[in-house]
């Protein structure tokens, strides 16, 4: 049987495993099923902390996401502002993406 | 008493300390990462010293005076964009601190800036910190390595 990513995908957000994203450059807010990662990391010389904000997303359920763009995550409960950091990655063959974001805190 | 080392460091981080504007930001030798909440912060750190007779003891035959240039660091610790933008008023506030009274009360001869580095990180708001390197000129008891009048 061939791997299907959309039968994964679909099946992960069914279980509760997926963030609830809004893609906000839209015209209309869209909203867009999202993995989050977010581990700490140490930089400068581990002189700071940061958070490393990431999400897996399927690539052509929102627009290319550039740097800059704003999005609305919202995971256990609490949604969380973010701009995005980088240009994403596809993964693999492209149908995932992954994008660092940076947390705005008003 | 203390050495020439503590003795500046404490003078240097009682001066950072009382400019009102870095109240709560000071820190001396912290070695745990500060956070996106705790900044803009800075931190205190020492160098390493060079020291050589002084006076009537410069023909280096009895233990006496030494004359020494004692670095500290001041580490500007900003989260943001644009980090100089960011940093630039905390900068201002420390150098202002430290030079109101460039003998650190009446401990060093002078006290002067040589250098700085700025160095960016990319993380959730950009890291950023901010070097300044200081001397001060003292002159020390050989003997104690406490510091002598300016």
């Amino acid at each position: 049987m061939a791997w299907d990513p959309t039968v994964f995908f679909a099946a992960a957000r069914d279980e509760g495993m997926l963030a609830q994203g809004v893609y906000r450059p839209a015209a209309d807010a869209l909203p867009f099923d999202c993995g989050l990662q977010r581990p700490d990391v140490l930089l400068l010389g581990d002189q700071q902390q940061s958070t490393s904000w990431e999400i897996e997303y399927e690539t052509a359920a929102i627009p290319p996401l550039r740097a800059g763009d704003a999005l609305s995550i919202t995971w256990l409960g609490a949604t969380r502002d973010f701009v995005v950091r980088n240009s994403p990655n596809a993964q693999s063959d492209g149908y995932f993406s992954k994008a660092e974001l940076t947390e705005v805190i008003p | 008493m203390s050495t020439v080392f503590q003795a500046l460091l404490a003078a240097a981080g009682a001066a950072l300390q009382a400019e009102p504007a870095l109240a709560g930001r000071v820190y001396a030798e912290r070695v745990a990462a500060t956070t996106r909440d705790e900044c803009p912060l800075v931190n205190l750190l020492p160098g390493e010293a060079r020291f050589e007779p002084y006076g009537a003891e410069a023909d280096g035959l009895s233990a006496g005076v030494l004359r020494g240039t004692v670095p500290l660091t001041l580490r500007v610790h900003t989260r943001g964009d644009p980090h100089t933008q960011l940093a630039d008023p905390v900068i201002a506030q420390a150098h202002a601190a430290l030079m109101a009274d460039p003998s650190l009360g009446g401990l060093a001869c002078r006290l002067r800036l040589v250098s700085s580095r700025p160095q960016l990180a990319e993380a959730d708001a950009t890291a950023g910190n901010w070097e300044l390197d200081y001397e001060a000129t003292v002159l020390i008891d050989e003997r104690t390595l406490e510091l002598l009048p300016a």
